[in-house]
């Protein structure tokens, strides 16, 4: 288990291919990654796989997610249904990274569609889980909690 | 279409610069267009931007919501915490165009460090004149109405 997490990755069928790919190279470097199987090359939307992931960082099984769709936007807009959990979107490596340590994520959201490769997609991540949260936006975490339970 | 949509946006300081020229040109088009603040690019909470805009989205009084800060992701996931809100944070032209097309959003979320402004004005102007093609989406999108009630209950 590389850097001491649990990950789970999910897709849609848009992006089930890439995620394949990213599955085995992740596996490869010697993270625990499991698959949250809802797609396949023809079936597989992006809700379905966005609840499988925040379900089980939700009951602690995971610490990270990783969700694939075309464009990513519908998996970060579902995936920030669930309590706790904290989806951001990103194409690159600047955004991985500022997400980690900015917005406290525990999901990265990418796009099937707009990532080069596999490879590069795998580079992203890797960079999103090695940085950490500053801890610094305590105000927006408590404010959060609160829309989550109000709004 | 386009001109009766009723519009409120919202940034943080980091979005302050792109947020005013995007009312502008809004207001030019002849939108209906409400700006919540910041109002300066000394003091804004990205917060204090994200909860008045999707509450006014969320009651009905306005159309669509537009949310800007430095890269957008922390008004994209506070965003997508409200019931009846569906945030997409685009970049480019493709992503604003597919959000609507495809996921119906009623939030654009961008990042005032992550696009030109020029870009950034013009993206919105796609975001708000491109229409959901019905049903494109209809499970994804029922699926979620389920999730916001689960997180509720």
């Amino acid at each position: 288990m590389r850097l001491g997490y649990n990950i789970i990755i999910g897709a849609d069928i848009a992006s089930h291919d890439m995620k394949e790919e990213v599955l085995a190279l992740l596996i490869e470097k010697g993270y625990a990654v499991a698959n949250a199987g809802t797609s396949g090359s023809e079936h597989g939307d992006f809700t379905d796989a966005a609840e499988v992931v925040a379900k089980g960082i939700q009951k602690g099984e995971y610490q990270k997610g990783i969700l694939l769709c075309g464009s990513g936007i519908g998996a970060a807009m579902a995936v920030n249904k669930f309590k706790g959990v904290r989806g951001g979107l990103a194409y690159d490596l600047e955004r991985a990274v500022l997400m980690a340590a900015d917005n406290n994520t525990n999901v990265i959201c990418t796009g099937g569609w707009l990532m080069p490769d596999a490879a590069y997609a795998v580079k992203m991540i890797e960079a999103w889980l090695l940085v950490k949260y500053t801890g610094r936006d305590i105000e927006g975490m408590k404010r959060a909690e609160i829309i989550e339970n109000e709004w | 279409m386009g001109k009766t949509v009723k519009i409120i946006i919202g940034s943080d300081t980091s979005g302050f610069a792109l947020k005013q020229k995007v009312v502008k040109a809004l207001a030019e088009d002849g939108y209906e267009i409400k700006d919540v603040g910041c109002y300066s690019a000394d003091e804004g909470y990205y917060l204090d931007a994200a909860e008045p805009v999707c509450k006014g989205v969320q009651s009905g009084e306005y159309n669509k919501g537009i949310l800007i800060c430095g890269t957008g992701q922390g008004m994209n996931i506070s965003a997508n915490k409200f019931t009846g809100i569906r945030s997409a944070l685009c970049y480019d032209l493709f992503t604003a165009k597919m959000s609507r097309a495809d996921s119906d959003a009623n939030v654009l979320c961008t990042g005032g460090w992550c696009v030109e402004p020029d870009k950034g004005v013009e993206l919105v102007k796609v975001w708000l004149s491109s229409d959901y093609y019905d049903p494109n989406n209809e499970y994804g999108i029922n699926r979620m109405k389920e999730f916001e009630k689960e997180m509720r209950a």
